[in-house]
C-alpha cells in the first residue's frame, strides 16, 4: 500500500489514540501472577484521548485480552494499569506519579514536554505538522519493559 | 466533480461512507507518522490544534507541493479556499476575502518565513512568485491564517498570514539532484543535501536555478497599430531565478539563510515605456537576502525564544522612455532595504491560561530609493531613509472549561510618526473533540510604506498618511468525521477604512500623490471539504462567494470575483509509488479598472510522480491542460486593460537521490 499523504482530517486526539494503540503491539510486558484476562489502559487528563481510545479499542484484542479503557484522578492510580497516559496535567503531578511508579510494569506516554528526561518512557512530540514520539528506554528497561527494535528506529532520538 | 465532491462531503458528515477510508487503528505506525496532526504555529506563535486556533487555517505539506508539482508560492496559494492570484506577467498579487485592487505590492498579506517577517520594508511587499527568493522544493509546510493578526504580528497581518515552514536535514533525509525542462524554453536544476547527525546537528542546504523565455509572441490589442510592432512583443517574457537556501539546526539554535534573485522581461510596456523594445528592455530584478537566527529554550515550564534578523532587498527596474530620437531614454529605479529585527517571547502555562507575550525592534537601516537616466546620466532622484519600530505584544488564551475557550490578544506598534494598537479577540467552543464553533474579530493595520511616503514624489503631504486599518469579524464552524472527513464553513464581514489611495496631483513630481481615504466594506462566506477516501485517494473540494464594496462609489472592488470553487484529487497508481493529482480551479468575472470586466474562468492542472527504483524519480505537470485563454485585470500602470496569461505549460523532470538513508 502506498504511503498516505498527509491528511488534515484527522483530530489530535484520535491521532494520538492510535498511536498508543499501535505502539502496545510494539512493547512486551513482563508476566506477572497478579495478570488479568483484560488489559488496563489508564487515562490522566486528557477526556477527549479517552474517548477516542475507548472507540479505538472496541471489540479488539491484545495477544487475547480484552482492552479496557478508564479515566483516573492522580494520584490514586489503580494498580490494575498497565499503560497510562497523562497529559493537560501539571508537571509536579506527573512528577508524583512517575516517581509513584519508578520501576514497575507500566508504559508511561506523555506529551508533557520534557517527559522522557523525567523518567518517562514515551513522549509525543509534533514536529513538521506530524505526530511523533521519543523513548525513555533507560525508564523501560528498568521496569522490564521491552521495546521492540522497530519502535526505537521510529523514535526521534533526543 | 466539485458539486458532487461537496455533495458527497456534506452528506456524509451525518452517515458514515462507504467511500471512508480505512479506521485509523488498521494503519500501521509508519502510515500513522505521515498524517497531519492538525496542529498550527503561526497563529498564536505556538504550536496549537488547529480546533482551537483563534482563527480558520489552512495547510500545504511538502507531501502535496511534491504531488501537485507547484513551482511557486502563488501556485500553492491558487489552490487554497478563498485566494487568488493575479499576474501582471511581471508581479502577482495575492487575492483574499475579495480584496485585491490591481497596482497594489502584496502589503495587506503578512508573508513569514518559520514565523520571521519577509515583506520587505520599501513596498511591504510579500512576494509570491518566482521573485519569493525560495524555492517550493525547499517548503516543510505552509500554513494559511486567514484574518487580522496584527496584535501579534503587527503591520501587513490584515486579510491574512502565510506562513512557510522550511526543510530541515532531517525532512531532506539525503542528497538530491533535480533537472526539469518544459516548453516556454524552461528548465530547471537543483542540488539539495540535508543530514541530521548523531550528535542532534541538522544541516540543509539548496542551491537552485531556473530559467524560461516565456511566451514567445505576446499580443496586446491595446498597442496593435503599424508603428508598435501591431501589438506584438516579441520574446519579451524571459525570467531567470536563482535561489540558495541553507539551515543549521543545534539544541535551540536554527539558522536559517536565503538568497534568491529573480530577472524578469516585462512584456507589457507598463508605465508608458516604449513597447516591443529589445535594445533596452523593461526589466525587472528583485532580490531578497535572509538571515535568521532563533534561539529558543524552555526554564522551569516557560518557553523563551531570542531572535535577530538581518533582511536585505533590492530592486532595479530599467525603463526605456521614448527619446524621440534613435535610442530610447532609459530610467533606471532602484531600492535598497535592508532590516535588522531583535525579538524575544515568551510561552507559559498556568493553570488555565496559556500566555504569549514578546517584544519587537526593528532597525530599518537602510529605505533608499534611487532614480536616474543611464544616458545622458542624470540622477533624478537619490533618497536616502531609515527609520526604527518597536512594539510589545500579548496573547492569552483561557480555557474556561473543556467545551469553552477564550482567546484574547493586544500589540502596541511605535513607528516614528504614529502609533498603532491592534486587538484580537476569539471565543471558541469544542462541544467534542471533532468539532469547534468560532467566533473571532480582530483589528489590523497596514503602515504607510517607503515607498508612498516618498514627499519628492508625491509631496510633502505624504508625511501624514496614517496606517490603514480593518476589522474584521469571522464565524467559523470546523467538523471532523470519523478520521477520514473534515468540513468546515466559515463566514466574515469587515469594514476597511483610511485606505491609502493614489490621487492626480499636478503639484507632485510624479502627479500624483497618497492619501488616506478610502472605505471598503465586505462579507463573504466560505465551504471547504477535505476527504480521506478509499484506495488512498485524497480530496479537497472548496467554494468561495464574496461581494466587496467600495463605501465612496457605491461599486464593488475592482479585481474582485463574486465566486471561486476550487477541486483537488490525488490518486495513488497506476505503478507502485506513482500519484496522479488533479486541481480544478473556477474564478468568477472580476471588475477592471476601468469599469468593465474579465471574463470568468475555469483552468485544470494536472501532475504525474513516479519513484524508478529508490535513486530515481520521474515526474511531469501540466498546468491549464485544456490550454483555457483567459485574462487577469491590469492595473494603472498598464495600458492594457487586461493582461493575457499562459496557455498550456507542460514540464517534465528527473531527481536523482544521493546517500539517502
Amino acid at each position: 500500500m502506498p504511503a498516505p499523504a498527509p491528511a488534515q482530517d484527522v483530530t489530535g486526539p484520535s491521532l494520538k489514540a492510535a498511536f498508543i494503540y499501535n505502539m502496545m503491539k510494539f512493547i512486551e510486558w513482563p508476566v506477572g501472577p497478579s495478570d488479568s484476562k483484560s488489559f488496563v489502559i489508564c487515562v490522566l487528563g486528557d477526556a477527549a484521548v479517552h474517548q477516542a481510545l475507548e472507540q479505538e479499542s472496541k471489540g479488539r484484542l491484545l495477544s487475547g485480552n480484552s482492552i479496557t479503557v478508564v479515566r483516573v484522578n492522580s494520584p490514586g492510580l489503580p494498580p490494575a494499569c498497565r499503560l497510562i497516559y497523562a497529559s493537560g496535567i501539571p508537571r509536579n503531578q506527573v512528577v508524583q506519579f512517575l516517581a509513584a511508579l519508578r520501576g514497575a510494569p507500566v508504559l508511561t506516554i506523555s506529551d508533557l514536554d520534557g517527559f522522557t528526561d523525567i523518567g518517562g518512557m514515551v513522549q509525543f512530540i509534533f514536529a513538521q505538522g506530524q505526530l511523533r514520539f521519543s523513548i525513555g528506554l533507560e525508564a523501560a528497561q528498568m521496569a522490564q519493559l521491552k521495546i521492540s527494535a522497530k519502535l526505537l528506529t521510529l523514535a526521534i532520538r533526543k | 466533480m466539485l458539486g458532487a465532491m461537496l455533495v458527497l462531503a456534506l452528506s456524509a458528515t451525518t452517515a458514515p461512507s462507504a467511500w471512508a477510508q480505512a479506521p485509523l487503528s488498521d494503519l500501521s505506525i509508519e502510515e500513522l507518522m505521515k498524517l497531519d496532526a492538525g496542529q498550527v504555529y503561526g497563529a498564536s506563535q505556538r504550536l496549537q490544534p488547529v480546533t482551537e486556533a483563534p482563527a480558520s487555517v489552512s495547510f500545504v505539506t511538502v507531501e502535496e507541493i511534491r504531488r501537485y508539482g507547484y513551482r511557486t508560492l502563488a501556485d500553492i496559494l491558487r489552490g487554497i479556499r478563498g485566494f487568488y492570484v493575479t499576474n501582471d506577467r511581471n508581479f502577482s498579487l495575492l487575492g483574499a476575502q475579495g480584496f485585491a485592487k490591481p497596482g497594489d505590492y502584496n502589503s495587506r498579506i503578512l508573508l513569514l518565513v518559520n514565523g520571521h517577517r519577509v515583506n520587505d520594508n520599501m513596498f511591504g511587499q510579500a512576494e509570491i512568485g518566482a521573485e519569493f527568493g525560495l524555492d517550493p522544493a525547499m517548503f516543510e509546510r505552509v500554513e494559511i491564517i486567514r484574518g487580522p493578526a496584527s496584535s501579534l504580528y503587527g503591520d501587513s497581518a490584515f486579510f491574512a498570514v502565510v506562513n512557510v515552514i522550511t526543510r530541515s536535514g532531517a525532512s531532506l533525509g539525503g542528497g538530491a539532484i533535480t533537472a526539469e525542462a518544459g516548453n516556454l524554453g524552461t528548465h530547471l536544476f537543483r542540488a539539495s543535501m540535508g543530514r541530521r547527525f548523531a550528535n542532534g546537528l541538522d544541516v540543509a542546504v539548496s542551491g537552485t536555478s531556473e530559467h524560461s523565455d516565456g511566451i514567445a509572441r505576446l499580443y496586446f490589442p491595446a498597442f496593435d497599430s503599424p508603428t508598435t510592432n501591431n501589438g506584438v512583443a516579441d520574446g519579451l517574457d524571459g525570467e531567470s531565478v536563482g535561489q540558495f537556501y541553507s539551515r543549521l539546526s543545534y539544541k535551540g539554535l536554527v539558522v536559517t539563510s536565503t538568497y534568491g534573485t529573480r530577472l524578469r522581461d516585462v512584456p507589457t510596456a507598463s508605465f508608458g515605456t516604449v513597447f516591443n523594445e529589445h535594445g533596452s528592455r523593461e526589466q525587472t530584478t528583485d532580490r531578497h537576502t535572509m538571515i535568521d537566527a532563533e534561539y529558543g529554550r524552555s526554564f522551569a515550564g516557560t518557553d523563551v525564544t531570542l531572535r535577530v534578523s538581518f533582511d536585505r532587498f533590492t530592486y532595479d527596474g530599467f525603463y526605456p522612455f521614448d527619446s524621440g530620437g534613435k535610442d530610447p531614454l532609459v530610467a533606471q529605479n532602484s531600492v535598497l532595504g535592508t532590516r535588522w529585527t531583535f525579538g524575544s517571547g515568551l510561552t507559559r502555562s498556568v493553570g488555565r491560561n496559556t500566555v504569549r507575550a514578546g517584544v519587537e525592534f526593528i532597525d530599518n537601516t537602510n529605505q533608499n530609493q534611487f532614480a536616474h537616466y543611464l544616458e545622458p546620466a542624470t540622477v533624478l532622484l537619490e533618497k536616502p531613509l531609515w527609520s526604527t519600530q518597536h512594539a510589545a505584544y500579548g496573547e492569552d488564551e483561557i480555557k474556561l472549561s473543556r467545551w469553552f475557550i477564550v482567546n484574547a490578544g493586544l500589540r502596541y506598534d511605535g513607528y516614528s510618526n504614529f502609533r498603532s494598537v491592534t486587538p484580537r479577540a476569539a471565543l471558541i467552543f469544542t462541544p467534542s473533540s471533532i468539532q469547534s464553533f468560532k467566533y473571532l474579530y480582530g483589528r489590523a493595520f497596514r503602515a504607510p510604506n517607503a515607498y508612498e511616503l516618498n514627499d519628492y514624489y508625491f509631496g510633502v503631504g505624504v508625511s501624514g498618511l496614517r496606517p490603514e486599518r480593518v476589522d474584521t469579524h469571522q464565524l467559523v464552524w470546523e467538523r471532523y468525521t470519523d478520521n477520514w472527513l473534515r468540513t468546515s464553513v466559515s463566514t466574515y464581514w469587515y469594514k476597511a477604512d483610511r485606505l491609502i489611495t493614489a490621487l492626480a496631483d499636478d503639484t507632485t513630481v510624479l502627479g500624483s500623490t497618497f492619501v488616506n481615504q478610502g472605505e471598503v466594506h465586505a462579507k463573504g462566506l466560505e465551504l471547504e471539504a477535505q476527504m480521506r477516501l478509499r484506495w488512498g485517494w485524497q480530496a479537497r473540494a472548496s467554494y468561495a462567494v464574496q461581494k466587496a464594496t467600495d463605501q465612496t462609489t457605491h461599486q464593488e472592488l475592482s479585481n474582485s470575483p463574486r465566486q471561486m470553487a476550487k477541486a483537488q484529487l490525488s490518486i495513488p497508481g497506476p505503478l507502485e509509488g506513482s500519484f496522479l493529482s488533479i486541481e480544478a480551479q473556477y474564478l468568477g468575472k472580476r471588475g477592471t479598472i476601468s469599469g468593465s470586466h474579465v471574463a470568468s474562468n475555469a483552468i485544470a492542472n494536472i501532475n504525474f510522480v513516479q519513484p524508478l527504483g529508490h535513486t530515481w524519480e520521474f515526474f511531469t505537470g501540466v498546468r491549464n491542460v485544456f490550454g483555457t485563454e483567459y485574462l487577469d485585470p491590469g492595473s494603472d500602470v498598464h495600458l492594457q486593460e487586461a493582461i493575457p496569461q499562459n496557455g498550456r505549460t507542460v514540464r517534465f523532470g528527473l531527481q536523482l537521490k544521493l546517500f539517502s538513508h
